[in-house]
Formats: structure tokens, C-alpha cells, sequence
């Protein structure tokens, strides 16, 4: 099995001697310098035909193909971003960090907890053998259930459960629709509007503007503060 | 420290690599009439014109061959007043790094005015090494051509 050597114009040059395709480790393995080297690309040989290689012509459409690279702008990875889950409730599109989650849950049942004081505690679910209580994030923030048609439990298949972590608490929450994984750059956020009065607003850190939509950047400290009074008023009889 | 190596006819040469910006093969580079012999030219380096120094031409008298192996070196080459220009150097067989402290390098000497970016030099089991100064590569002629009007434009 030999590799292409399409890209290199060959006839001219003294032929380079390929031990590493015979004795080495494209070969049988036999090269005694193996047992100090390990492999090829250690051994002082390979590097020596790498330059005799390199020491040729210019192929011909050298020097324009790489004009063109070296004028172009250099493509630099951005640090510093942020990678945040979006998912939906209802009509609005949320994200919370990415640290926050533990897992993403295809939707299962929610078993009802009896003489349930609240309407953010729906139930319990069993998230890997593990009942996990669950919260609505759409009664937290306060949102209209805008798609609700005569308040049936009309279920989608993107519906699915987020379970989240914070600070040692655990949560899972019901969403609409999780889109996934976004990494920003936090100049990228803009301000949340003044005008907002819903309660999202009280949770909203910053909005993103993500594929032609805003997404409310929620903040995961108010957010558990919040799930954890919730909880605590629930269980208290 | 890490050394990006090159050479000059036979001998080698090295570069410290925190001065090296990127390594680049050969491009198209356009003429600038008038100018010394060992300013091969200008090259558009990601949007903006740099110009290019032949090291062959600027210590042998011989332009630079062409082939794979010659590299253009992009440097930051700080300017009298401290600003840094970024500058490309075409430098033959720019084929290798080396790791070796700079207490590994030992004055050559030999020292003449005309060559004052001759630095210390070094050994390996193939020879000597010699390290380049980028400071003094250029003849201050050459610094009041390339780097007189930055704000020009």
C-alpha cells in the first residue's frame, strides 16, 4: 500500500531512499535503530530525507497558492467565550451556563407528589434509578404558555428534561425544545430591555442574539435561589 | 529557548524563536525599484504590506534559491523608537528548531562592525551554530528606508 505522491513532481530528484516504507514502521519493523527511535519520525535518518525532500523547485503554482494563503486574514480561534445549553419554553428561548447541566433526559413521566402546596414542584422523575423532583420553569419565570391549546398536555418530541446542578442543589426541569451547546463572546450580549416587565426579566442576566432570536441569558444563582425556596415551601406541610 | 534554525551556504544559523511571528514558504513577492539589493520586496501579510529581507543577499551577495526549503521568517523587528515592524526574512533551508539555553552559546571571538548581528555561538555533534541578533540584521540605511514614515498614507 503506497501513499499518493501526486503532489510531489518526482522524475529529477535523486531518489530518496524510503527505509521507513522497507525496515521501518510502514515496513516490517525490522530497523534495528527502532529500539532506540521507537518510530521513524524520532530517527535522525527520516529527518535528513524530510530535508532533502524539501530541499527541491518550487512545484509549479507555488508561490501564487501561497500568496493567496498569507494574504488572507489568519483564522484565530476566539477565546475567552462562554458555552451555554439553549433550550425553549413555550415561546421563549432561555439558556443557562453549560456547567449548570448534568444531563439532557428524553421526557419520561412525572409522578405527582400528593398534597403538593406549589404549582413550580410538578412531580417526581426518575432520572438513572434516581427520583428527582421537577420543577416548571415556566411557573418560575412567569411565562405564558402561549402554545397552550384548551391546556392540553399536547407533548411534542422535542420535549425533554433538563437536569441541572447548582451549587449542590439538583433540579430537573421539563423544556420544549433543547437546541444544544452555543459558545458566545460576552461583548456579544446586549443589555435586557428596561421595558421588560414580565418576570423573565428578573432572571434575565443578558440577551444573545442567537440565529435571529433573543435569548434570555438566565442567571443560574437567582434561578436556584428561587427553585430552592420553591422546594422548601413544598415539602414543608 | 527554542532557536528556529537556517542557514548561509554551509553554515547554520539561529533565530531566537519568541522573535519569529510565523514561518511562512516562499510567496510573490513585487519589486520596490531603487531599493538595495537585499530588499527582495513587498508581500501582502494577511492585508498588510511587509517587506521582505533576502539574508543571503544581505550577508553573501547572492540572492536566495528557490526552493521548498527557503522560508520567509516574519519577525517583529522593534524600530529605533521601540515600535515594532513586522518584518519577513528569506532565509534558506529554515528546515529545524533547536532547544538549548542561552548560556550554551559562547562569544566567537570574531567580531567586525560590518556584521554586528553576529551573536555567540554554540556546538553540535554537525558543527557550530551561530546566533543572529534580529537588533542589529539591519544596517541603519536599511532602517531609515523601511521604517521612516509608518503613518505615511
Amino acid at each position: 500500500m503506497n501513499q499518493p505522491t501526486d503532489s510531489l513532481p518526482a522524475p529529477e530528484r535523486p531518489a530518496v531512499k524510503d527505509c521507513w516504507n522497507q525496515i521501518g514502521v510502514r515496513g516490517d519493523a525490522s530497523c534495528p535503530e527502532l529500539a532506540q527511535h521507537i518510530h521513524c519520525r524520532n530517527c535522525p535518518v527520516f529527518a535528513a530525507a524530510a530535508v532533502q525532500l524539501l530541499d527541491d523547485e518550487l512545484p509549479a503554482g507555488h508561490l501564487a497558492r501561497w500568496s493567496r494563503h498569507v494574504a488572507a486574514e489568519k483564522w484565530v480561534a476566539e477565546l475567552d467565550t462562554h458555552s451555554v445549553v439553549v433550550f425553549r419554553i413555550a415561546a421563549e428561548w432561555l439558556a443557562l451556563p453549560t456547567t449548570v447541566f448534568k444531563e439532557i433526559a428524553s421526557r419520561r413521566p412525572i409522578h405527582p407528589l400528593p398534597h403538593r402546596r406549589n404549582r413550580v414542584v410538578l412531580g417526581l422523575a426518575n432520572i438513572r434509578g434516581e427520583l428527582m423532583v421537577c420543577i416548571s420553569l415556566q411557573e418560575v419565570l412567569g411565562l405564558d404558555a402561549a402554545t397552550e391549546t384548551g391546556g392540553a398536555q399536547e407533548r411534542s418530541l422535542d420535549e425533554r428534561l433538563l437536569v441541572m446542578q447548582y451549587e449542590g442543589h439538583r433540579a430537573v426541569c421539563p423544556a420544549d425544545e433543547v437546541y444544544g451547546i452555543q459558545r458566545f463572546h460576552p461583548r456579544d450580549l446586549q443589555e435586557v430591555p428596561a421595558t421588560v416587565a414580565r418576570a423573565t426579566a428578573t432572571y434575565t442576566r443578558a440577551i444573545l442574539a442567537w440565529q435571529g432570536k433573543a435569548v434570555g441569558l438566565l442567571d443560574e444563582q437567582l434561578l436556584f435561589h428561587t427553585i430552592n425556596r420553591s422546594l422548601a415551601s413544598a415539602t414543608v406541610i | 529557548m527554542l532557536f528556529l534554525l537556517f542557514q548561509l551556504d554551509q553554515d547554520r544559523y539561529a533565530l531566537e524563536a519568541r522573535q519569529v511571528v510565523e514561518v511562512l514558504p516562499l510567496v510573490n513577492l513585487k519589486q520596490i525599484p531603487h531599493a538595495p539589493r537585499c530588499v527582495a520586496g513587498l508581500f501582502n501579510y494577511r492585508g498588510r504590506p511587509v517587506p521582505a529581507i533576502d539574508l543571503s543577499e544581505l550577508t553573501l551577495g547572492r540572492p536566495a534559491r528557490s526552493r521548498l526549503s527557503t522560508r520567509i521568517v516574519v519577525i517583529n523587528y522593534l524600530g529605533d523608537n521601540g515600535d515594532p515592524h513586522p518584518l519577513g526574512l528569506i532565509a534558506e533551508k529554515t528546515t529545524g528548531t533547536l532547544r538549548r539555553e542561552p548560556e550554551d552559546f559562547v562569544a566567537s571571538g570574531v567580531s567586525s562592525d560590518a556584521a554586528a548581528y553576529l551573536g555567540p555561538v554554540a556546538t553540535d555533534e554537525q558543527g557550530l551554530i551561530q546566533w543572529i541578533e534580529v537588533k542589529q540584521l539591519l544596517p541603519a540605511s536599511l532602517r531609515e528606508l523601511l521604517f521612516r514614515a509608518p503613518e505615511a498614507g
